[in-house]
């Protein structure tokens, strides 16, 4: 995708190898965090991030839907994720199809958790249902990427964290209690809105190895230079909600294991930057 | 200048709550003098309700030739008896226009472009090398672009297929509009890509993307004619309006959208679906050629400013 020459390469590598990254950071270090909030008006809730030029938008929109026969006592949630081609000219057409699918896939991973939805997801799916088995609110967050300048994956996790403390749900009130098979009367209140409690919604940190080291926040030239990378998941209490390794060579189990305490420490100080950043940011919305 | 002020007591029509943000009132200063902003909500919502009309309406002028829509029974009122939209706009006032350069980072050049509450990016880049050698043509630029719209940018969430006849068809115009102001000649065996995303629709985005595109060109630096801009006009209840938002725009009126080269004086795109006389076509036209002249000067600001930017920083 980017096309490095030979000194470049070195150039890049070898600066990791010093700790002193091109754009002048060290190794474990995030590039500043802009975050925006309520972007998109008529979304339930959305969110802008801006991580050096890599630029993305969340947006939460809720609809009134049926809970599945399987899982009457909980909502739906889906995240879908698209590139637009401003972000670079070969998602032009259909060519962002697969990173697109890829970066929701990961993303469902990391926040949502498994089909069961019960371990590792920041959203409670439960609290989603309005009347069991009957009438439950469907979450559809749309993630669209606008410019890229590598790690994606971490930058809508941060945006759709902050999208969802933005989202106020419509209050439902249900008008009358209703036996067998009917459809319940609702009422949707469009002065209360309930909020979701999104402290327990995860951070994603994706360590790339190259060389012997790992970076974090590797931009798109870093990213070429790839050796493996390894996606994690963690949430406030350092629990690890879910992990992908994509990419590159096989790692050693221990190699692994140490990256994954390397992001267990990076999180810490990403959440608390990204709360900081998300509460200012709904300061600023609210004084506007 | 067109100073407007959202009016967040307002609430929008009752039918049409899911499209909250499209429908936000705004308050004029004329208005403010006048009444207190209480009165005027309250007045702004009595001017959404639904206008039972059978036989002509009372309000509206006679209509000027035999043309007519059929009458039907109920009818939605676009302007009111004071002379003001749905969103408080006069019929000859545009939404507030904001412009923003180099908002996409890696792309050559970019922009921002907002009427009211329709916001779309643009992004351009090249000219570079053709990607695809078939296409390439010896004498003159390649030009292409994309439009596409985010999955949130409507009020209800749609599940888009890519590449469906709308957005192809929109793709198209803004190529051919953009073709005829740059100087391909001067580009041969070259490329330009130009992408369009729409981030939020509320009528317009045709000429949004448009002026997003020429600013993104000019950001770019791409040799050009004359800068293109674009703005609608319709006509509703008997009276010209200029720049539609969705819901007129979905009102089946008439809907011309114009764009000109503003120095040069020339249109360069011109559509208009449903049927008008020719006199009052004339009208609305020339009301979006007005708008057109309007965004042009707006952009032209945004560009001296912004090359402004550039010399200060480069210390000149």
């Amino acid at each position: 995708m980017v096309g490095l020459s030979v000194g470049e390469k070195h150039f890049i590598q070898g600066g990791i190898a010093q700790d002193l990254r091109s754009d002048g950071r060290k190794r474990l270090t995030y590039r500043p965090i802009y975050v925006e909030t309520g972007v998109i008006p008529q979304a339930h809730g959305s969110a802008r991030i801006r991580l050096g030029a890599t630029d993305v938008i969340a947006s939460v929109k809720a609809e009134l839907g049926k809970p599945s026969a399987l899982q009457p006592d909980k909502g739906k949630i889906a995240i879908y994720v698209d590139c637009s081609p401003t972000a670079a000219p070969m998602f032009e057409g259909r060519g962002g199809e697969e990173l697109s699918t890829e970066l929701s896939v990961a993303l469902q991973r990391c926040l949502l958790g498994g089909k069961s939805g019960s371990a590792g997801s920041g959203i409670d799916p439960s609290s989603l249902v309005i009347v069991e088995g009957k009438v439950c609110w469907d979450l559809y967050i749309d993630g669209l990427v606008i410019s890229s300048d590598g790690n994606l994956l971490d930058a809508l996790g941060a945006a759709i964290k902050a999208a969802l403390s933005n989202t106020g749900i419509p209050k439902v009130n249900v008008a009358s209690e209703t036996s067998g098979d009917e459809q319940p009367e609702v009422n949707i209140s469009d002065e209360e809105f309930l909020q979701f409690d999104t402290s327990g919604i995860p951070v994603i940190v994706t360590l790339t190895k190259v060389g012997r080291h790992y970076i974090v926040d590797a931009t798109s030239e870093e990213e070429s230079q790839i050796s493996s990378a390894i996606s994690i998941s963690i949430n406030r209490k350092g629990h690890i909600c879910g992990l992908t390794k994509r990419g590159g060579a096989g790692l050693d189990p221990s190699i692994i294991l140490d990256m994954i305490s390397v992001a267990k420490h990076v999180s810490e100080q990403l959440i608390n930057k990204l709360d900081s950043e998300i509460a200012a940011a709904e300061a600023n919305e609210e004084e506007s | 200048m067109m100073q407007v002020r959202p009016n967040l007591d307002y609430e929008g029509p009752k039918s049409h709550q899911h499209h909250r943000a499209f429908v936000f009132g705004f308050e004029y200063g004329f208005l403010k003098e006048k009444l207190d902003q209480k009165e005027a909500a309250k007045r702004a919502n009595e001017q959404l309700g639904f206008v039972f009309d059978i036989g002509p309406n009372p309000w509206s002028k006679p209509a000027t030739s035999s043309f007519g829509c059929k009458p039907s029974l109920v009818k939605m009122e676009y302007v009111s008896p004071e002379g003001l939209r749905l969103d408080g706009r006069r019929p000859m006032e545009m939404r507030q226009i904001r412009a923003e350069i180099g908002t996409v980072a890696r792309a050559d050049g970019s922009a921002v472009f907002e009427m009211g509450n329709t916001k779309v990016i643009a992004a351009v880049y090249g000219p570079r090398e053709v990607q695809n050698r078939s296409q390439q043509i010896s004498d003159q630029a390649l030009v292409r672009c994309e439009y596409s719209m985010a999955n949130f940018s409507t009020g209800d969430r749609m599940r888009k297929p890519k590449g469906d006849r709308r957005s192809t068809e929109i793709s198209l115009v803004i190529r051919q509009t953009m073709e005829a102001c740059i100087l391909t000649h001067l580009m041969p065996r070259s490329q330009i890509d130009i992408f369009v995303q729409v981030l939020q629709a509320d009528g317009g985005t045709r000429s949004a993307c448009i002026n997003a595109a020429t600013l993104a060109l000019a950001d770019a630096g791409i040799p050009m004619r004359d800068i293109v801009t674009s703005c609608s006009a319709g006509y509703l209840n008997s009276t010209p309006l200029l720049d539609l938002n969705y819901i007129e725009d979905s009102a089946g009126g008439p809907d011309v959208t114009v764009g000109i080269l503003p120095k040069l004086d020339k249109v360069t795109l011109l559509q208009m679906d449903a049927k008008l006389p020719l006199d009052i076509f004339e009208n609305v036209m020339g009301l979006a050629t007005e708008g057109c002249k309007a965004v042009a000067n707006y952009i032209r600001e945004v560009l001296l400013e912004n090359t402004k930017q550039l010399e200060y920083r480069r210390g000149l």
